[in-house]
């Protein structure tokens, strides 16, 4: 493959996370607004619930929560695309493995509950494949889930009666041990994403880690016009916009040791990148302060700017004959290229 | 930018601009151009802003009477090698700022509408809709008692494309022109908007643009003041209003507060012009944009203003509206520069609260 087809797709890759993590979060949303309000015996808990395994003492890192009246739950894990390579399809479903364990952290007073069930969300593109593959799994025990398991699947789609852009959830595989969100998801769950939209405003991440550009746009845009009102070059440290995200991005609900929405080191990691494409620098001998050039103008989509910038430094990093070889079929995500 | 500019000048402004608008009325071809704007701050603030913008400029306060303010000024700025020089005066009251010349386009285009421009958001260009247009039309037409009749008007597509109606004989026989309110028909029935036309009746001849832009040919400035210059002021003040304090950074509660532009037709029926959105959204200047989501089928878009450095997004909303949000920095200014933006190039449109 060539750097241009390269830079290209890995490009088309990184816009397509961004839009699946802001997706994500109306989906989020969504269930959660429509539990609000239309389920009785059903209730979203938080979008950033600290859980911990009761016997391993490890944090499980659920993307959505419920609890039923009846001092049961739901552990939810929410995939806007999967893998198709079924050694990379399993070990993405391995992590829901981790919700099968008995956990603490619920709401309520001991803060655990009789019984939980894992529900995982993927996209109405991935459902049928994963379905299969799942059922496969649980037969000869490579996936092992000792709890109820429910798939449903997502879509955001025009509504064929009125045109309107809606959030469609509809159960397709196992069930949940509460009947009223049961007949919810077989009714299907359908929501109007401009509604959603406004309260997206304020709620933009979920405990996901979202792509590091969706951040770093959202910084430059919206908290670096806070931080300095002028468009000149200033400096910053983490703590100042750790300060402003807890004024602006509060946590969705008010749970324990839960100050903000986005996590220090999301920030830290956006701050890295935007030095490494040369929108920001390190302050020396203080990995904490960075020199962020406002003054730099930039006449395109900023994201796009962002990514490919993000993008060319990526491939310029991998070895050069993985991206010459047509056959490289497999190649290091870009997130977890940055985990390294 | 409280309150609101007495409609009647008071007698001595009266008569000064009366004839400073004669003096250059009085030459062959002569015009007053007059641009209506708005300003928090006072006209002698920002004269350090206009040297900054690499104009030699000098001013003088020649008028102040009932709270109204004139100053004489004179500027030279080197345009493609070229030295424009010219004189243009600024009357003000209150939040009211109106930059007049009697000097040729050159010169309002490269001087007077450049400060303007450069000097956002400490000065505002007022605009009305076409509608607003036709009111203010009708209502001097009333007023002063003259059939106005056009010979040219330029009106407005979808994405800003322009269409000029002019008929360039000498004017022998008015009865041959038609009425104004034909021009603004003429201009609905071809799926348009009246950005500007040029009237004549009775004593007066002027030609008066939705982009805040009266040229007076013939007539008593006081009149043309009174029945469209300081309207053109209320009407934008009375707009942006709902622009007012809606940054979340403003609001107690760090509040999302939507404003809705409901434009005149169901513009995003069509998904292809969610696209063609995107393309005036780029093209707005002095921004940096990031679309977030492209219009599948809804479009979102995060912009923020550089001129001073606000932001907020859109969002597609229903077949003919979007939602503008406010984000934690927002003002007034970046809003009604980017709704003057839309007017401009894409749709007339109402702006008002979005109640959650």
């Amino acid at each position: 493959m060539s750097i241009e087809a390269a830079l290209k797709k890995c490009k088309e890759e990184r816009k397509a996370e961004v839009d699946k993590y802001y997706q994500t979060v109306l989906l989020t949303l969504g269930i959660k607004d429509y539990l609000d309000s239309k389920c009785r015996s059903c209730h979203f808990v938080s979008a950033e619930p600290r859980f911990f395994g009761i016997q391993s003492s490890d944090e499980v890192r659920p993307d959505m929560v419920l609890q039923y009246e009846s001092n049961r739950g739901a552990l939810c894990e929410i995939k806007t695309s999967l893998p198709f390579p079924d050694g990379y399809l399993l070990s993405s479903l391995k992590q829901i493995e981790k919700y099968s364990q008995e956990v603490i952290g619920w709401d309520t007073p001991d803060r655990k509950v009789d019984d939980h069930d894992v529900i995982l969300f993927c996209h109405a593109i991935d459902s049928d494949r994963v379905i299969e593959r799942i059922r496969k799994w649980l037969n000869d025990n490579s996936l092992r889930i000792s709890k109820k398991l429910c798939v449903c699947e997502w879509s955001m789609i025009a509504s064929p009666k009125t045109g309107k852009e809606v959030i469609l959830v509809k159960q397709r595989f196992g069930d949940t041990s509460c009947s009223e969100l049961d007949r919810v998801l077989t009714e299907n769950i359908l929501v109007d994403v401009e509604t959603i939209g406004i309260k997206y405003e304020k709620c933009k991440f979920t405990r996901k880690e979202p792509p590091i550009e969706y951040v770093m746009q959202e910084l430059w845009l919206n908290i670096f016009p806070e931080i300095n009102a002028r468009v000149e070059d200033f400096e910053i440290s983490v703590d100042k916009i750790l300060k402003i995200a807890y004024e602006y991005y509060i946590p969705w609900s008010n749970v324990e040791n839960e100050y903000s929405q986005i996590r220090r080191r999301w920030i830290k990691k956006a701050l890295d990148v935007l030095s490494e494409i040369g929108l920001a620098q390190s302050i020396a001998n203080d990995p904490e302060r960075f020199k962020i050039f406002r003054g730099k103008q930039i006449r395109r989509d900023i994201l796009d700017y962002m990514i490919e910038a993000h993008c060319r430094l990526f491939i310029s990093h991998l070895p050069r004959k993985l991206v010459l070889d047509e056959k490289a079929k497999q190649q290091t995500s870009l997130t977890e290229f940055k985990q390294d | 930018m409280a309150g609101s500019p007495i409609t009647e000048l008071p007698i001595g402004l009266t008569l000064m601009m009366n004839e400073v608008a004669n003096s250059y009325l009085r030459k062959k071809r002569g015009s007053l151009k007059v641009v209506a704007s708005i300003s928090d701050l006072s006209f002698d603030k920002m004269v350090n802003d206009i040297i900054e913008l690499g104009i030699q400029f000098e001013q003088t306060r020649i008028s102040v009477e009932d709270g109204f303010a004139l100053w004489r000024c004179t500027a030279a700025r080197r345009v493609r090698g070229v030295i424009l020089t010219g004189t243009f005066f600024v009357l003000q009251k209150e939040s009211a700022t109106f930059l007049i010349t009697g000097e040729k386009n050159i010169f309002l285009r490269n001087v007077v509408l450049f400060i303007t421009k450069n000097l956002f958001p400490k000065i505002l260009r007022a605009y009305v809709t076409s509608e607003e247009l036709l009111t203010l039309l009708n209502t001097f037409s009333q007023a002063e008692q003259v059939e106005l009749r056009y010979n040219e008007f330029v009106y407005k597509k979808m994405f800003g494309e322009a269409y000029t109606d002019r008929r360039h004989e000498k004017r022998l026989d008015p009865q041959k022109y038609k009425l104004f309110q034909e021009a603004f028909k003429k201009a609905r029935e071809q799926d348009g908007w009246l950005d500007r036309i040029r009237v004549f009746g009775g004593e007066y001849t002027f030609a008066i643009s939705r982009g805040g832009i009266v040229r007076l040919y013939d007539g008593s400035f006081s009149s043309y003041y009174k029945y469209f210059m300081s309207q053109f002021v209320d009407s934008a003040n009375a707009r942006w209003k709902v622009f007012e304090k809606r940054g979340r950074s403003e609001s107690p509660q760090k509040e999302v507060r939507p404003i809705l532009v409901e434009f005149d037709t169901n513009v995003f029926e069509d998904l292809s012009t969610r696209k063609q959105f995107l393309q005036t959204v780029s093209a707005y200047s002095n921004c940096a944009y990031s679309v977030i989501h492209g219009g599948n089928p809804h479009l979102y878009v995060a912009i923020l203003d550089r001129a001073d450095n606000s932001s907020f997004t859109i969002r597609t909303y229903g077949p003919n509206s979007i939602l503008l949000m406010p984000q934690i920095r927002t003002t007034k200014a970046a809003l009604a520069r980017f709704s003057k933006h839309l007017l401009d190039n894409f749709q007339e449109g109402e702006t008002k609260d979005f109640k959650v």
